[in-house]
């Protein structure tokens, strides 16, 4: 507990630190009073709550301090603690969010300012607040800001995670210093306008504080305020079995998008944490930071980071990448070449169609939307027609092998054929004939190269049958060797046995012997599996030739073709 | 690849086929699109596609929207009906249902679109298959009079007048957007016949 309490104080100065720079900064351009205003106060709420679910005794430094806090508030967290019914909590729910309206209202106005002196407040564009990602519950952030890979978490949040993961881990102070305002408010505007957003061109702390503000900005804390109090409670329980039971029940509990949201924060700031040499962000400091802003209790939090194995073992952060774009020429697209990464590709254009069609049937009516819908309706039919193409040339190639098999088999038994070589043979003239030649020219394309293919199969096969039929000859040539060979031997081991009995140390030469053979043995396997190796390869390398060979083949034709016609 | 370099044209003519489930407005757009013929019989959902094509000399693109015959898909429909410039309203000739649906087709694209002179071509698709006629050009025509558009009849296996379909609903819609940018130049209302002059002179 003692510890706790220290690091509040800690995170106290460290926010007073920061409060007084923005203080600092409002003297400075007192036109911009509201927005630093807006921030401070966002700032503070959180910690506050945080405050007072650990340490009431804080409170006094909280008021001592200079601040524009209203009043109600204060009066409402001392409520809440006094009591902590439910009730209250919806009620101070209820001033949240409409303080947060108010300091919409505050922010379209001061932006009117901003723009012509006379103060006539205008109403901002309705792109600007129609669909925001910030300030809105967690489930309605997913919808807006979907990623489309199936994962209920809003793209920002995967983006941000993402970029943290590969450019941040080793940032000093990484979540506990904040990147620059205007650059962290741009980001903000740019999410909840929907207009794409290039996180690259960032600090890593600006990156995170655009995370914090998101996290900070929930109208509920991700742990919900129903079970808020449950977690509390597990977090107290001193068998560490039964905490941990505890937790994973209570966590199943939370809806699909807060769990994955803890999940994903707790799992992503272990990665941080494990970088503590180099970030400087020990468990504790990451509880700090963390605490106000997820709104989770530093005793809770704590269990969570400590059983991390436990809790969350099934939680693999998963890198997302967005649908494709059609590029700025809008005639190539680079699909990619394998059918998973075609039918992933195609489910999320999918889930990107569906959101758009929900968007205009739910009365959106712009064009760029309109626009998006035909394009990605396009890039969904080019990923369908790849998709059925291949598929085309996998069945094809697989009923290829199996009448090839059946061949083999009633012949002799070679050792298989290695398919992704057969596979690309294939493939080949699939992706050259494209859009562009027809059907028809594709399948009288493939029926001559597989004609070609055939042809030159059927003299390796004679080639093989007549080595086989030597290897035969050879074979029963040595096996008449071995029978006289036998014959003699049993008439020397006849000999042999009159001799044996007498001599002792002949026993001492047959353990030699034995020794001899079994090392002979070990020889002969080794070079059995080199034999082995080099007949592969030599099989290896004979399809090389072939797939070779038949290119040539068809690279002749085609050129007799154009010289002739 | 080699499309790549190409700089893409500035006019896009946006086309949606409608009509019911089966009449052949996938085999219309893919003959058009890549000269193939598809039997295989899967009903579409929605696919659109993007092509670049020479219109009297001009180069354009068109964009094909191909949408599902099938009422389940209505809400889907919907939602491009509204960005769509010019339609083609196919039918089967050899199914009197089909011809008859032409018309909730006719007036829904009238009801998004609030415009009776939206370009629009009636296509009778399937006039290989000339011996199983249900639906006699006769009536096909004269519904066309009624709506005031063109009737024409189409093979997507032999891909007789699959270009023209295409290419007669470029020319209306090219020459709607000259008579939008017109009217909205000077300000005057023509009808059709006096556009179509116009047309010839540039």
């Amino acid at each position: 507990m003692s510890f706790e309490s220290q690091d509040i104080d800690t995170g106290d100065d460290d926010r007073k630190r920061d409060s007084s720079r923005k203080r600092d900064g409002k003297r400075e351009k007192r036109e911009k009073g509201y927005q630093m205003f807006e921030a401070e106060d966002s700032d503070d709420e959180p910690l506050a709550l945080a405050e007072d679910l650990k340490s009431p005794s804080k409170q006094k430094k909280e008021r001592a301090k200079p601040s524009f806090k209203f009043p109600v508030r204060k009066e409402k967290t001392k409520e809440k603690e006094d009591k902590k019914d439910k009730e209250a909590k919806a009620e101070e729910k209820e001033k949240k969010k409409e303080e947060k309206e108010k300091k919409k209202h505050k922010k379209d106005k001061k932006k009117s300012k901003h723009g012509h002196q006379d103060s006539t407040p205008t109403i901002e564009p309705p792109s600007v607040t129609e669909n925001p990602i910030f300030g809105v519950p967690l489930a309605v952030a997913v919808e807006r800001n979907r990623s489309h890979d199936g994962i209920e978490l809003p793209a920002l949040v995967r983006e941000c995670i993402d970029y943290i993961e590969e450019f941040g881990l080793a940032c000093e102070g990484i979540y506990r210093m904040s990147g620059v305002k205007s650059k962290v408010q741009h980001l903000k505007d740019c999410y909840n306008r929907q207009e794409p957003v290039h996180l690259l061109e960032h600090e890593p702390n600006v990156v995170a504080s655009l995370l914090k503000l998101f996290l900070r900005e929930l109208p509920e804390p991700v742990l919900t305020t129903a079970l808020m109090p449950k977690f509390e409670e597990a977090s107290t329980i001193k068998n560490k079995q039964k905490k941990v039971e505890a937790f994973i029940r209570v966590i199943a509990d939370l809806p699909t998008c807060n769990r994955l949201l803890l999940s994903w924060m707790i799992v992503h700031m272990t990665h941080v944490i494990e970088l503590a040499k180099e970030n400087k962000m020990s468990l504790q400091n990451v509880s700090i930071v963390l605490s106000p802003t997820m709104q989770i209790s530093h005793r809770v939090l704590n269990v969570l980071f400590s059983y991390v194995a436990d809790l969350f073992s099934d939680v693999q952060l998963r890198r997302y990448v967005p649908p494709l774009k059609p590029a700025h020429s809008k005639w190539c697209l680079d699909l990619p070449d394998n059918l998973t990464a075609l039918e992933e590709e195609l489910a999320k254009q999918e889930s990107l169609l569906n959101q758009l069609h929900a968007e205009l049937h739910s009365g959106k009516e712009d064009p760029e939307t309109s626009e998006q819908l035909w394009e990605v309706q396009r890039v969904v039919t080019q990923l369908k027609r790849k998709i059925k193409m291949g598929k085309k040339n996998v069945e094809l190639a697989e009923r290829r092998r199996t009448n090839m098999d059946a061949k083999r088999s009633s012949n002799s038994s070679l050792p298989s054929l290695s398919a992704p070589e057969e596979l690309q043979l294939d493939l080949r003239p699939a992706p050259a004939a494209g859009e562009t030649t027809g059907e028809v020219e594709r399948l009288l394309e493939e029926e001559y190269a597989l004609k070609l293919e055939e042809e030159e199969l059927l003299a390796i096969a004679d080639e093989l049958r007549q080595k086989i039929a030597t290897e035969h000859s050879e074979m029963e040539r040595l096996s008449q060797e071995i029978q006289e060979l036998q014959y003699l031997r049993q008439d020397s081991d006849l000999e042999d046995l009159s001799s044996a009995s007498s001599s002792s140390s002949d026993s001492e030469d047959e353990d030699d012997l034995q020794d001899l053979l079994s090392q002979l043995i070990l020889d002969n396997e080794a070079l059995e599996m080199k034999s082995a190796d080099l007949c592969q390869k030599v099989h290896e390398e004979r399809m090389i030739c072939l797939s070779v060979k038949l290119q040539i083949r068809l690279l002749q034709q085609k050129q007799l073709e154009s010289s002739s016609g | 690849m080699s499309k790549a370099k190409a700089q893409q044209p500035a006019v896009i003519h946006k086309v949606i086929m409608v009509g019911s489930g089966g009449v052949g407005k996938s085999a219309l757009t893919l003959q058009f699109m890549y000269d193939e013929f598809i039997e295989d019989y899967e009903p579409t959902k929605a696919d659109s596609y993007r092509k670049k094509v020479v219109l009297d000399g001009e180069e354009v693109q068109i964009d094909i929207l191909d949408t599902a015959g099938q009422e389940d898909y209505a809400a889907i429909r919907d939602n491009y009906f509204r960005s769509g410039e010019g339609f083609l309203c196919v039918f089967s000739i050899k199914e009197q249902e089909s011809f008859q649906a032409t018309q909730d087709f006719r007036e829904q694209i009238l009801r998004v679109k609030n415009d009776e002179n939206i370009p629009f071509l009636l296509v009778g698709n399937m006039a290989d298959l000339a011996e199983q006629r249900q639906v006699s050009e006769d009536e096909a025509l004269k519904r066309a009079q009624e709506w005031k558009v063109h009737y024409v009849e189409t093979s997507a296996k032999t891909r007789a007048n699959v270009d023209k379909v295409f290419y007669d609903l470029m020319r209306e819609i090219r020459s709607r957007k000259m008579e939008a940018s017109r009217q909205s130049n000077g300000k005057q209302n023509k009808n059709r016949t006096s556009k179509k002059i116009k047309c010839v002179i540039l």
